[in-house]
């Protein structure tokens, strides 16, 4: 390990160690409540500003670990290299690393920090001033941080266990976090059993994996252990691969492992339920996309069982969000469904990447464009990059969302989508908003979720058209379901703009809540602005990415 | 020790005690009613895993002290689970105890 | 020594035995009723497991998991029993209501387990009869701990620091001069 290349995993440590300053900032402020340092420094302010220095950072090493992978991968088109990534860390004497910071990571990463701020302010809306224990709040919000952005890069089975228990378990205890509150309590107990039983089952695949794979912990090693042993033919390899896709299912949420979602959503506390959904979900999707490109994918996809345990999974997931979202009148559980949806329209997109690893034969990170032109010349540039821009559009339209409903909800007092009528008369800035946030969500043009959609499908219809037809469908599916949903989403939109609700005053929102939602805002509006750099980036991002680090000899 | 303890037996007992604790945990959680109930269900399946870790890491023909390694990773996640549920079912039970219910389900399933 | 024919080893004995108390354990900790007899089976099949992992020449790994699990997790979780004794009573996540239903899906499972992961003809290629005397003590574990482990080594001690910050929020009893 090239010892400079500490600082591409500096975001994550910068946030652990601001965590640890917030904490104790915390305890200082209350020796002294009234005066002392909370009066000039308050905790809930440091701690979102510590996170916009983390963001960054982040921010510098997505534009770094960009330039490395360009050089490495020059380097191996100069024959210097075996192979494209130097950015693993932690490397092993084999030659495998525990962290894998490559440009998918790192843009992931940035997703997850860029997730966490947006939800501090939303936190410091939702919780005001007066919030129990806001210092420890803030921390393990930050700590949590810190899970989801170690976890893009895992690409260790050791690794990968430890860094999707720590997200969790700092979820459970977030999702607890309103202690006098019953519903909130038992939010985290159904999350904390279910998400411990599915872990386990998870490890259970994870020791069959390290055993057949011949003892190995590495992805990148597993996977060769995986291709040459025939392991992954028996059915000992088919256990492994789908007990531990278990356990990363229950973290996206996918549908036979979804029944925590709903009720965890409505008890949490709604900026704990706006992390879970959006910076949980992005941790959970960068692991399995890792996994299932690096791992499960010996031969070609369309002879993979799992691969069509995914294909039903992620068809099931959008039609169970949507048709059940129809029915909520809690507009909390009416996001938390969608989000199911959501993240089978993403899914999609990870099927279609599986899809162009095994047909490719190349992992994520062929050298340069005449490598992949050799490979085919059919498969540039928008096709994979989909899942990536569904995130980046996802976090800002989900967070928005969640922030306009904790702002009207804190005033309201309630979250049920009849107290939305009307609500263009008492702010027009909310309901417009709002409106934005749904109808991008809905995937209508000219939004950031539109974009989206448009890559995740139109990557999957190009794919599908090559030979595997049941990527088209999936995208069928998928714009069906998004015609579903824009049903369910824009009855808000009616609620809010073309009905009469009690005449009550004004509803004004706290300057956090405010600065979120018009972040969110000028994102989701932006992003089509910006398509062209942000499909260059993220697909710079893709094909500079290597899911396995194999180091150079060089690097060992 | 000149030849190994386990002698004359193959893994596949380990593998089959490993699978036997699997399936009583899964069969625990399915039919326990309180959340220690579960709890301890769940311990049943991270050991599960963890035998058939060890067994895979000295079984193997290169054997992998890795195995014992992530063993004690398991381990170590599993008492900061175990106190994080505890903590919350103590959290539910303060809460609970002045209010004599026999269900604290508030939420439709 | 022979049996009806067969030759057993001494260290076969030990495992039918050592085994034979870690499933029954098992299946008391989900049968009795009881929650702290239970938690106290766990720690039963807790030693139990100790004992195997003995067997396959791990023992540090043996020793690791009487103090830790044995000693830590399962006074934490009997500890726990005492405090919320009420709890227990409760039930709210139940998902299979006919035992005799649950009992055969765990059932099925296991057979399936067996045929694929326990007997698989395939795994017996890749093993060795007997399990490795060499590099499985402390040492190798220290050693691999510290380089090829070094990550998750430390990240596991923030993610310690991060769970005991959260288990004692939610487990504090709040006094009322805190907001």
């Amino acid at each position: 390990m090239h010892i400079g290349h500490i600082i591409l995993i500096s975001p994550a440590i910068w946030m652990a160690f601001a965590a640890i300053v917030v904490l104790l900032l915390g305890v200082v402020a209350a020796k002294r409540p009234d005066k002392g340092l909370d009066h000039y420094f308050p905790t809930q302010y440091a701690a979102p500003l510590f996170t916009a220095i983390g963001l960054l950072l982040s921010g510098a090493v997505v534009w770094w670990s960009l330039m490395l992978a360009g050089v490495t991968s020059q380097a191996a088109i100069n024959g210097e290299a075996t192979s494209v990534s130097a950015t693993g860390l932690f490397v092993t004497s084999g030659g495998h690393a525990q962290l894998t910071v490559d440009p998918f990571a790192a843009v992931i990463s940035f997703i997850a920090l860029a997730g966490t701020f947006i939800v501090m302010l939303i936190s410091l809306e939702h919780f005001g001033e007066h919030q129990a224990h806001k210092a420890e709040y803030y921390t393990l919000l930050m700590f949590a941080a810190v899970a989801a952005s170690l976890a893009a890069a895992a690409s260790d089975l050791i690794a990968i266990y430890l860094l999707i228990e720590f997200l969790s378990m700092v979820s459970y205890i977030l999702a607890a976090y309103a202690k006098t509150d019953r519903r909130s309590a038992e939010a985290g107990l159904k999350y904390f059993l279910y998400g411990a039983a599915c872990s386990a089952i998870m490890l259970y695949g994870m020791s069959l994996l390290f055993g057949i794979t011949g003892g190995n912990t590495s992805l990148s090693a597993i996977a060769a252990g995986f291709t040459i042993g025939g392991a992954a033919s028996s059915g000992i390899g088919w256990v492994a691969i789908v007990f531990t896709l278990v356990g990363l299912g229950f973290k996206l949420a996918l549908v036979p492992f979804h029944f925590w979602a709903p009720d965890t959503y409505e008890g949490a506390p709604t900026p704990v339920t706006a992390f879970l959904s959006v910076v949980s979900k992005a941790a959970g999707l960068a692991v399995i996309v890792r996994f299932l490109t690096v791992v499960a994918t010996p031969g070609s996809a369309g002879t993979l069982a799992w691969y069509w345990i995914l294909v039903v999974l992620t068809t099931l997931s959008m039609f169970y969000g949507n048709l059940v979202a129809i029915w909520q009148r809690n507009i909390k559980r009416m996001l938390a469904y969608s989000s199911i949806a959501q993240v089978g329209y993403i899914m999609v997109g990870v099927l279609t990447a599986m899809h162009v690893f095994t047909r490719s034969g190349i992992l994520m990170g062929a050298p340069d464009a005449s490598v992949r032109a050799n490979i085919s010349d059919k498969l540039l540039p928008w096709d994979i990059q989909g899942v990536l821009i569904y995130l980046l559009a996802y976090l800002f339209m989900n967070l928005g969302a969640f922030a306009v409903v904790i702002a009207v909800g804190n005033r309201l007092g309630s979250d049920s989508i009849d107290n939305y009528a009307g609500l263009m008369k008492r702010s027009p800035f909310y309901a417009s908003a709002l409106a934005v946030f749904l109808v991008s969500l809905a995937g209508i043009p000219p939004t950031a979720g539109f974009l989206g959609k448009f890559f995740i499908f139109g990557g999957a219809i190009k794919i599908g058209i090559l030979g595997s037809p049941e990527l088209v469908v999936l995208a069928a599916i998928g714009v069906v379901n998004s015609i579903i949903s824009a049903y369910y989403y824009l009855n808000v939109v009616r609620l809010m703009f073309f009905t009469e609700g009690e005449c009550k005053p004004s509803i004004v929102g706290s300057a956090a809540a405010n600065v979120a939602i018009t972040i969110s805002l000028v994102l989701t509006l932006g992003l089509i602005v910006f398509a062209k750099p942000v499909s260059d980036l993220t697909a710079k991002a893709v094909y500079t990415s290597s899911p396995a680090s194999v180091t150079t000899p060089a690097e060992r | 020790m000149s030849h190994s303890l386990a002698y004359g037996i193959p893994i596949s007992w380990f593998l089959t005690v490993g699978a036997m604790l699997f399936c009583i945990g899964l069969f625990g959680m399915m039919v326990r009613r309180s959340a220690i109930g579960m709890l301890l269900s769940i311990e049943l399946m991270l050991n599960a895993a963890n035998i058939n870790l060890v067994a895979f890491g000295s079984y193997l023909k290169l054997p992998s002290i890795a195995g014992q390694v992530f063993a004690i990773f398991v381990i170590t996640l599993a008492a900061a689970e175990a106190a994080v549920g505890l903590a919350i079912v103590i959290n539910i039970y303060r809460n609970e105890q002045h209010i004599d219910a026999d269900k604290i389900s508030v939420m439709k399933m | 020594m022979h049996i009806f024919g067969l030759f057993i080893t001494g260290y076969q004995v030990a495992f039918v035995a050592v085994a034979g108390l870690t499933v029954l354990a098992a299946v008391g900790v989900v049968l009795v009723p009881n929650i702290l007899r239970a938690a106290l089976c766990l720690g039963v099949m807790l030693m139990g497991v100790a004992g195997l992992y003995a067997l396959m020449n791990a023992p540090f790994l043996a020793v690791v998991q009487v103090m830790i699990y044995v000693g830590a997790i399962t006074t934490m979780i009997i500890l726990a029993v005492f405090l919320s004794n009420r709890v227990m009573k409760i039930g709210f996540f139940q998902a299979v209501y006919n035992p005799l239903l649950a009992a055969a899906a765990a059932g099925v499972m296991f057979l399936f387990l067996l045929v694929t992961v326990a007997n698989s003809v395939w795994v017996q290629g890749i093993v060795e009869k007997t399990p490795a005397t060499k590099d499985v003590g402390v040492q190798s574990v220290a050693t691999a701990l510290l380089q090829p482990y070094v990550f998750p080594f430390e990240l596991a001690s923030v993610v310690l620091l991060a769970v005991l910050i959260g288990a004692v929020v939610i487990a504090k009893e709040d006094t009322a001069d805190e907001s």
